[in-house]
């Protein structure tokens, strides 16, 4: 936790959000302290930056939401976000919320409830339709366009809300549990979007419980229990368990895998190791599943994502070009119609593919900043490193195995 | 502005779905379409139409004023209380403009309501004017009386303090001794201003005051000769006293005294003036009610009355007449007591008697009431916005009503205050300070409905008009209005979602 303290002191990039001894004291009707939601908290977030908020309920992440969006004034403590007070209505231009409840107007129709937050930014009309148009698209609700909002299910509520959150391209993103109410569908859109943001060098906090949701799109967390923060930092840092080791491999034939067992007991107690085969998630696997569906046109009067990220969002992105491919499958576009049933070794390939690009991707969004570039880049090469002398040893391991058993 | 805009429509989509709102845009269609469908009035056509104004304008504005309450409380607490609210104040609107928008969106909704009855009871008065057979003689009453806007004219008042001033000096000269030695202890205690507005208040009563047989003038000031209109003269009698609550009847006879004016047909001549009395014969008048009669405009011409309405004139009366000098295009009217049992006969300051000139349309008369009637809207959504801009909705409802009912009894309250006298205990003097101070802060609502002025013709003049706005609005109003704003500025909205 302290390198990772050092190293966002060290960062370069300008704070969105700075918050010192951060303190929230709720008080009953006589005035005396009932509860203390916030205790004394430090953090700051940077430009460019996914911070995940996380806690067990009343850990102080939704007091800390709304006091940066002056819905609750600290009762102590300094908070800033762009340099001002969350009070200042300046600010308010730059940022976009969804809130953990979507309070939407329900007898407006989806088109109108956009429209109508679209105003409060003083958008020209021309300009208005024409985000309208392209957030309905973009959260899979073109077709329910006119139809009042409080028809909708939760989840297309709560895409409603993503869409008004994001309707004045904001800088700083701030989603109160957005995956809450949303099929995996919608999950995995909610996270691409995320993703898509965050490579035009926008900055988003998240706040969820869906511990998994954090995880795939944080660079770094902030935990609180209490109203204090317990832990903070970046996911690689806090998540590798550097004392254990993992080998992936394709299914190995019989014979092999007498080998490598027969390596392991040798150096290892039974206890000490495992050997299974790895599982697709199953959110890959329903996604898989959706994704066919949708290749033969199978009717659905839900969402139905186009998978274009609206224009307005996704211009001016210098990295577009050359991640096109790679921005398609965040937006969730639809896949080249499905090959043949994967096979359970071509999954694991996949999600060793997909671990390696989120390596990548970290380094490249650090890119700006040296320090953190090289300190990626390492640890890459450590990693490789690691990975390298395993595959060595598991090689010769393999190798005098055979030939024992060729004698 | 777009912000503004957009939350004034979103706030008028919002208000026509409440159910309460519905309910009483339910009972609004039925005072605009039932009142006058049912109503048969006193018989004639003027109390006919008369009652449909009264009835029909009255009720849409009271239902409107109810439904502006609601709504403000609800568009503006509800929104808090559910978090809908979040999603606006989080974007660069300052709360302020949030607040003045909801005001502004419930206050269009309820003008464009406010105008569409208003014009149905206005169509409906003239469409039953036209359609009934009433007899001549009636619709030129109802022409004249209703379907007009006269001016009041109060008579002159005399300078009561000045003659509080001369009573008191009078009585210390004619009193006796040991009278004057406890008149001169109370002004010696610092209660020369208590002694005086008590002789004051003596006057003014007795000023109103007509003996068994005695006569009693009212002067009018600055009515012009050209005028072309008919007059009225508008009074409320009460007999023996007027805190008598039975109808009687009694008797009287008006005198109306003017001067004329008659070239002598030679250049540079001075015109010649004569003074001219005209009694009416004595009538029948009933007690506690409000009523008029036309005074021909020919008494007021060049020429003098005519002869049929001169009347003997006893000596001493006619000396007394003469010795009020009268100047060009002033009026004088008199009142003679002939009540039968010799009770004396008691005109209230408030109570005129008024003298009414035609000076504008029955249309331009009725929209000037509309409009009073949305500045008294206005005035009660201004209070429940103050209110809901801090308190929850239950609460500020509450208020809202409370304030309401304050205001409607307030007229009545502070009339029995002034009843009170000086003469008071600490005490009383210090819930009497208490109960003005908080009766400065209430706007009278009652004030804003000027259905009885309309029927009866007479003319909301643009001084009302201001001194309503001023007084109500901007002094009483409007500092609640911003009070609260501050309030819906500064609070922390996320402490009042309702879970």
């Amino acid at each position: 936790m302290e390198t990772t303290a050092n190293a966002v002191a060290d960062d370069v990039r300008p704070p969105v959000v700075s918050a010192v001894g951060l303190l929230k004291i709720f008080r009953d009707f006589w005035n005396r302290p009932k509860a203390k939601a916030v205790n004394d908290i430090d953090f700051e977030v940077r430009e460019g930056e996914v911070l995940g908020l996380l806690g067990p309920n009343g850990s102080g992440k939704s007091t800390t939401v709304k006091m940066l969006l002056g819905l609750l004034y600290p009762t102590g403590g300094r908070l800033t976000v762009f340099g001002k007070s969350p009070r200042d209505v300046s600010i308010k231009k730059r940022i976009g919320y969804l809130p953990e409840e979507t309070y939407l107007y329900k007898y407006l129709t989806a088109f109108e409830t956009l429209d109508f937050f679209a105003s409060l930014f003083n958008l020209s009309k021309a300009d208005r339709t024409k985000r309208c148009e392209q957030l309905l698209d973009m959260v899979g609700l073109a077709h329910a366009r006119n139809r009042p909002v409080g028809e909708f299910s939760k989840g297309m509520a709560r895409r409603i809300g993503l869409a008004q959150a994001m309707i004045n391209d904001p800088a700083l993103l701030i989603l109160d549990e957005p995956t809450s109410g949303l099929d995996p569908l919608g999950c995995r859109e909610v996270k691409d979007l995320i993703q898509m943001l965050k490579k035009r060098g926008k900055t988003v906090i998240v706040t969820s419980h869906l511990l998994s949701d954090v995880e795939d799109v944080c660079d770094r967390v902030i935990i609180l229990y209490g109203g204090k923060i317990r832990a903070q930092g970046a996911l690689n840092d806090l998540l590798s368990i550097e004392k254990k080791e993992r080998i992936t491999t394709p299914a190995l034939p019989p014979d092999v895998m007498k080998k490598v067992l027969s390596v392991l007991r040798e150096n290892l107690k039974d206890d000490e190791f495992r050997v299974d085969h790895p599982r697709m998630s199953l959110e890959e696997f329903f996604l898989d599943v959706v994704n066919k569906a949708r290749v033969e046109h199978v009717e659905t009067f839900g969402a139905r994502s186009s998978g274009h990220i609206a224009e307005y969002l996704s211009a001016g992105s210098e990295e577009k070009n050359a991640d096109g491919a790679l921005l398609d499958r965040l937006a969730g576009r639809v896949p080249e119609p499905a090959a043949p049933e994967p096979e359970k070794v071509d999954a694991a390939k996949e999600k060793e593919k997909a671990e390696e690009k989120k390596i990548l991707q970290s380094l490249s969004k650090d890119r700006e900043a040296e320090e953190s570039a090289r300190k990626a880049q390492e640890e890459l090469q450590a990693a490789r490193a690691k990975l390298s002398d395993a595959n060595d040893k598991l090689k010769d391991l393999l190798g005098s195995r055979g030939k024992k058993d060729g004698e | 502005m777009l912000p503004f805009f957009a939350i004034v429509r979103l706030t008028c989509r919002s208000a026509i779905r409440s159910n309460v709102f519905r309910t009483l845009l339910f009972l609004l269609a039925l005072s605009v379409i039932l009142i006058p469908n049912t109503i048969k009035g006193d018989g004639t056509a003027t109390g006919f139409i008369q009652l449909i104004l009264e009835y029909s304008l009255g009720f849409s504005g009271a239902i409107l004023a109810i439904s502006v309450a609601w709504v403000c409380c609800s568009e503006i607490a509800s929104d808090v209380e559910s978090g809908q609210i979040h999603m606006i104040v989080v974007k660069p609107v300052p709360r302020a403009v949030v607040l003045l928008g909801k005001f502004t969106g419930v206050l269009v909704i309820h003008a464009v309501l406010l105008l569409i009855a208003s014009a149905a009871v206005y169509g409906f008065v003239m469409y039953q004017f036209m359609r009934q057979d009433f007899p001549t003689e009636e619709r030129q009453r109802v022409e004249s009386e209703v379907l007009t806007g006269r001016r009041l004219i109060a008579p002159d008042k005399p300078d009561f303090a000045k003659m509080a001033e001369e009573e008191l000096k009078h009585r210390l000269e004619t009193a006796r001794i040991d009278e004057r030695q406890a008149i001169e202890q109370k002004l010696a205690g610092d209660q020369k201003r208590t002694v005086l507005a008590g002789i004051e208040r003596e006057l003014r009563r007795r000023n109103g005051e007509v003996e068994p047989g005695g006569v009693l003038f009212w002067k009018y000031s600055g009515i012009s000769e050209e005028n072309p209109d008919p007059l009225f003269l508008r009074y409320k009698l009460y007999a023996g006293t007027d805190t008598s609550k039975n109808q009687e009847t009694t008797y009287g006879a008006w005198l109306l005294r003017f001067v004329s004016r008659t070239d002598r047909g030679e250049e540079g001549a001075e015109p010649e003036y004569t003074d001219n009395i005209v009694s009416l014969p004595p009538e029948e008048i009933m007690t506690r009610t409000r009523d008029e009669f036309g005074i021909q405009d020919t008494i007021l011409r060049v020429g003098g009355a005519p002869d049929e309405l001169r009347r003997n004139i006893p000596p001493e009366l006619m000396k007394n007449l003469t010795d009020q000098l009268i100047r060009e295009g002033t009026f004088v009217i008199g009142f003679q007591n002939y009540d039968r049992e010799g009770k004396k006969i008691i005109l209230q300051e408030a109570d005129g008697p008024f003298l009414m000139v035609r000076e504008t349309s029955f249309l331009n008369n009725y929209l000037r009431a509309v409009f009073v009637l949305f500045l008294g809207i206005a005035a009660v959504a201004l209070v429940s916005s103050a209110l809901a801009a801090y308190f929850t909705l239950p609460t500020s409802v509450f208020l809202a009503a409370s304030y309401g009912l304050l205001c409607v009894f307030a007229v009545y309250l502070l009339g029995s205050m002034a009843d009170m006298g000086d003469d008071l205990s600490m005490g009383d003097r210090m819930a009497k300070a208490l109960s003005e101070g908080v009766f400065f802060l209430l706007i009278p609502v009652r004030d804003f409905f000027l259905t009885t002025e309309l029927a009866t013709g007479q003319l909301i003049d643009f001084a009302r008009i201001g001194h309503l706005i001023f007084y109500n609005l901007v002094l009483r109003g409007l500092p609640l209005f911003l009070a609260g704003m501050l309030l819906y500025s500064r609070r922390e909205l996320a402490l009042a979602v309702k879970r």
